[in-house]
């Protein structure tokens, strides 16, 4: 049975069946797309956190889907779930709840850059810490 | 003859990663966009021989995604589109299949995901595609 596919249903931060089919792609992808999760998902948080502070319900929907998109690339099940939940929110108008969530996705998208960053150090072994 | 494409996807992760495989079927990348909106403007500027659509994006100044595939479908009826979605749903593959799609790609991507996107090509453009890699089966 092939437990990899099985991470996201047992809460791991990636799929990493989904990450092995980008490492199996070569030329650097999966440690390219690594390095903009790094670069690209604070500035989302930030846009995000700023959205939710004007209560921008629009900003909020559109910056929640960038960042569904980013998890989905990843196959990080949890981190894409709770984008979904607040771009949910941001289209029906109501953020109430919003900011537990947004705690909740950082804390997420945290855990899926360490995960990433353990599967670059995999790519690429001698890389120093 | 070497076929042009544009990518249009908001994630640009998506982006790097559709344009990875393009490029592995030797399919020249001439612009991407992230908005339909911006998709389209592309589209009529620069006529690429394949069109790659993600259609969960946000609509921007009244464009979204199928209004965008239409138009195109319409202007260039022999532009190869090549729709993009994380929705594996029967349904919306069947629309857009059945409004003249090419292929129907399911995200996240793998090794198979452009397979049928080049068997197609082969077919039209038989001399203009790079040959295909050797693909395995991981167990």
């Amino acid at each position: 049975m092939d437990t990899d596919s099985h991470d996201a249903a047992n809460g791991a931060p990636v799929d990493r069946e989904v990450i092995q089919n980008l490492r199996d792609e070569g030329e650097n992808l999966l440690s390219e797309l690594v390095e903009m999760f790094i670069v690209e998902v604070p500035g989302q948080l930030a846009t995000l956190e700023a959205a939710l502070a004007k209560d921008d319900a629009g900003a909020t929907r559109l910056t929640a889907h960038t960042l569904k998109g980013t998890g989905g690339n990843f196959g990080a099940a949890r981190m894409l779930a709770l984008a979904t939940a607040l771009e949910e929110k941001g289209r029906d108008g109501s953020l109430e709840g919003a900011s537990a969530l947004l705690v909740a996705l950082r804390a997420e998208c945290l855990r899926v850059r360490k995960a990433l960053e353990a599967e670059q150090l995999v790519s690429h072994p001698g890389l120093p810490d | 003859m070497i076929l042009s494409a544009l990518i249009i996807d908001d994630s640009p992760f998506a982006r790097k990663i559709i344009r990875h495989h393009l490029l592995k079927l030797g399919i020249r990348v001439v612009a991407e966009a992230e908005n339909a909106a911006q998709g389209l403007d592309l589209f009529r500027e620069l006529k690429p021989t394949l069109v790659t659509l993600d259609v969960m994006m946000p609509e921007r100044n009244g464009i979204s995604s199928m209004t965008a595939f239409q138009a195109i479908r319409k202007e260039a009826p022999e532009t190869a589109m090549v729709v993009v979605s994380a929705i594996p749903f029967e349904k919306t593959r069947d629309t857009f299949l059945n409004e003249g799609a090419m292929a129907y790609v399911i995200k996240p991507f793998n090794q198979f995901s452009f397979e049928p996107v080049r068997q197609k090509l082969q077919r039209i453009f038989p001399a203009a595609l790079a040959q295909p890699p050797i693909l395995t089966n991981r167990s």
